[in-house]
């Protein structure tokens, strides 16, 4: 007995070892991978730029380097940096509560959500892109309106997917909370709220581009400062190694905004599978 | 002079019509249907699949209504969702996102009882069928049979004096099905509950049931109503051995024979085995 309870111990701490071996490898793994890549193609990129291709129109990973210190050096980066954070972040938290509203007062009034959701459909056809000189004029050349552009765009993708999350959640469910004596708003908050979860952090995702093409074609049509004006400022004198360093700073915005939401998405659903690890843990 | 009944159901009928199916013409799901059902009796409803039972069940916790006819529940026709009843549904219906204790709470929390006495009628249930130490798990982490535990508290921590159980054991293994079918009868007996099962399994209506009704194959209508003369408390284990058992088995087996015939399910003379085996 005793012998046995030993053994199945030892099995125990194998299978927990093997496993989390495992899963160190696969991250260690794809971690190299990835790095690998990346340094393959900035290698790349340097060696044809200036031998095979023209470094006037590529510029180089060295000089981006090169320009992105100049860039620091003045301290103007930050002021642009900042601006377009600003932009992106109202526009992203104003797009995602207004969608969340939309949702909220679809589940409540369905019946006039399917009378103009045609409507809908049809303003979400046109490219909103096309709104931003009218909301320039309409809202002023100041952040105002790379704010309302940008939060446009991030309402429209959270709020159709959302919309559609709703659809799909499972009318049996929604039954048996109201058998169970839930009151509209609390079957709202404890069933078809969580329920459409997965779409929302969808639609936070496509959210995150959406955000940040607002800020920079609202910034590219009039402003005097923020990334946008930057790399249209860049490209209009020519200069290439600072487009390319002013692209690599939204490059940061985009790998933050992604942590932010993956860490949102984390949070909001623990209860679901992990997929890799539960994977990896079952073919054991 | 007899109690008065919880359901009485008069003459219901009930049609589906889906125009959108070009092909499809309406379809009479129940038919005719009228039936007494009396507090603290445990009724059964028997019959092959697409008889009209769910729909049944579900006119009766006021999720539908008939389309001529009238049930009333206490005396009362049911005109909206009907609170004063737990319906355990044949899918589990669990919340994937709370844990065992979160939707075993769900009911309570529902009707603003206070966090500490929730929780604690909620672990006491979770105890009574051996489910502690899985409070925190979420339903994908738990087995069928642990589901269908879960599914069958969390209706009754709210205390319900009818419950409605649609099939609830019905995707279980043989074994895991008798231990639960004890279960309820232990949870049940001395309760003074109403509950009304549909199941398509005879040895389990007659194993817990006061009362079998069997339905026809559609049209959806009651073919017969039998009263089980078993004592109780009873051994569902041994079921087949208790007095009584083999007489009800055979007379009601004759009709519910005659059903499953007509709807093509067995052959008319031999069909004993099929209906034991499912
Ligand atoms: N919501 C619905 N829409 C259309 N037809 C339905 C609906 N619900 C049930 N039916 C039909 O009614 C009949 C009875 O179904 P149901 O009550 O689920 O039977 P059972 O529970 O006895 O298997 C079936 O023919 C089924 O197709
Ligand atoms: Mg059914």
């Amino acid at each position: 007995m005793q012998a046995r309870l030993a053994r199945e111990e030892q099995l125990r701490r194998m299978v927990e070892t093997n496993t989390q071996a495992r899963h160190r490898h696969k991250r260690l793994t794809f971690f190299w991978a990835r790095t690998g890549l990346l340094l393959s193609f900035l290698l790349l990129w340097e060696l044809l730029s200036g031998r095979v291709i023209d470094s006037f129109f590529i510029s180089s990973p060295l000089k981006i380097g090169a320009s992105f210190e100049e860039l620091f050096q003045g301290g103007k980066v930050f002021l642009h940096f900042a601006t377009t954070l600003n932009e992106v972040l109202l526009g992203f938290t104003a797009g995602v509560l207004g969608a969340l509203i939309g949702a909220v007062l679809v589940i409540i009034f369905r019946d006039a959500y399917d009378v103009v959701e045609p409507f809908f459909i049809a303003l979400y056809g046109i490219p909103r892109i096309a709104l931003a000189p009218l909301l320039i004029m309409w809202l002023g050349l100041g952040i105002k309106s790379k704010i309302f552009l940008s939060g446009l765009l991030v309402f429209f993708v959270v709020f159709m997917t959302v919309v559609a999350g709703i659809r799909m959640v499972d009318e049996g469910v929604i039954n048996s909370a109201r058998l169970m004596g839930g009151s509209r708003s609390q079957i709202i908050r404890t069933v078809i709220l969580p329920a459409s979860y997965p779409y929302f952090v969808a639609g936070l995702r496509m959210g995150v581009p959406m955000a940040i093409i607002g800020a920079i074609v609202g910034e590219f049509i009039s402003a005097n400062r923020g990334i946008g004006f930057l790399i249209q400022w860049a490209s209009s004198a020519f200069n290439t190694s600072l487009a390319f360093a002013a692209i690599f700073l939204l490059l940061i915005l985009v790998v933050g905004l992604n942590f932010a939401v993956n860490k949102a998405d984390a949070h909001l659903l623990k209860w679901r599978p992990k997929n890799s690890e539960e994977r990896i843990t079952t073919t054991m | 002079m007899p109690p008065e009944p919880v359901f009485t159901i008069k003459d219901v009928y009930k049609i589906f019509y889906t125009p959108d199916r070009r092909d499809q013409r309406s379809t009479f799901a129940v038919r005719g249907v009228s039936l007494d059902i009396y507090p603290g009796t445990f009724v059964t409803f028997v019959g092959p699949s697409g008889c009209g039972k769910s729909t049944l069940l579900n006119m009766m916790s006021g999720l539908t209504f008939p389309s001529d006819g009238q049930i009333l529940f206490r005396g009362q026709p049911i005109r909206k969702t009907n609170y004063q009843i737990g319906y355990i549904t044949q899918h589990d219906n669990l919340l994937p996102w709370r844990t065992l204790l979160g939707n075993v709470q769900l009911a309570l929390e529902y009707r603003g009882v206070p966090k500490p006495e929730r929780e604690e009628r909620a672990r006491a249930l979770i105890n009574k069928v051996g489910l502690s130490g899985f409070e925190s798990y979420y339903p994908r982490e738990l087995s069928g049979g642990m589901r269908q535990r879960a599914n069958l508290i969390r209706t009754l921590v709210y205390d319900p004096e009818v419950i409605l159980m649609d099939e609830p054991f019905g995707a279980l293994d043989a074994q895991t099905r008798l231990v639960l079918q004890d279960e309820l009868l232990k949870l049940w007996s001395g309760s003074g509950k109403t509950i009304v099962f549909v199941t398509h399994d005879l040895v389990e209506s007659i194993a817990l049931s006061d009362q079998i009704v069997v339905f026809t194959q559609s049209p959806g209508e009651i073919k017969a109503i039998y009263d089980v003369p078993l004592k109780r408390p009873r051994d569902v284990f041994h079921i087949h051995k208790s007095e009584g058992f083999t007489e009800t088995y055979d007379r009601v087996w004759v009709d519910l024979q005659q059903v499953l015939a007509r709807a093509g399910l067995v052959k008319t003379g031999d069909g004993a085995a099929v209906q034991k085996g499912g």
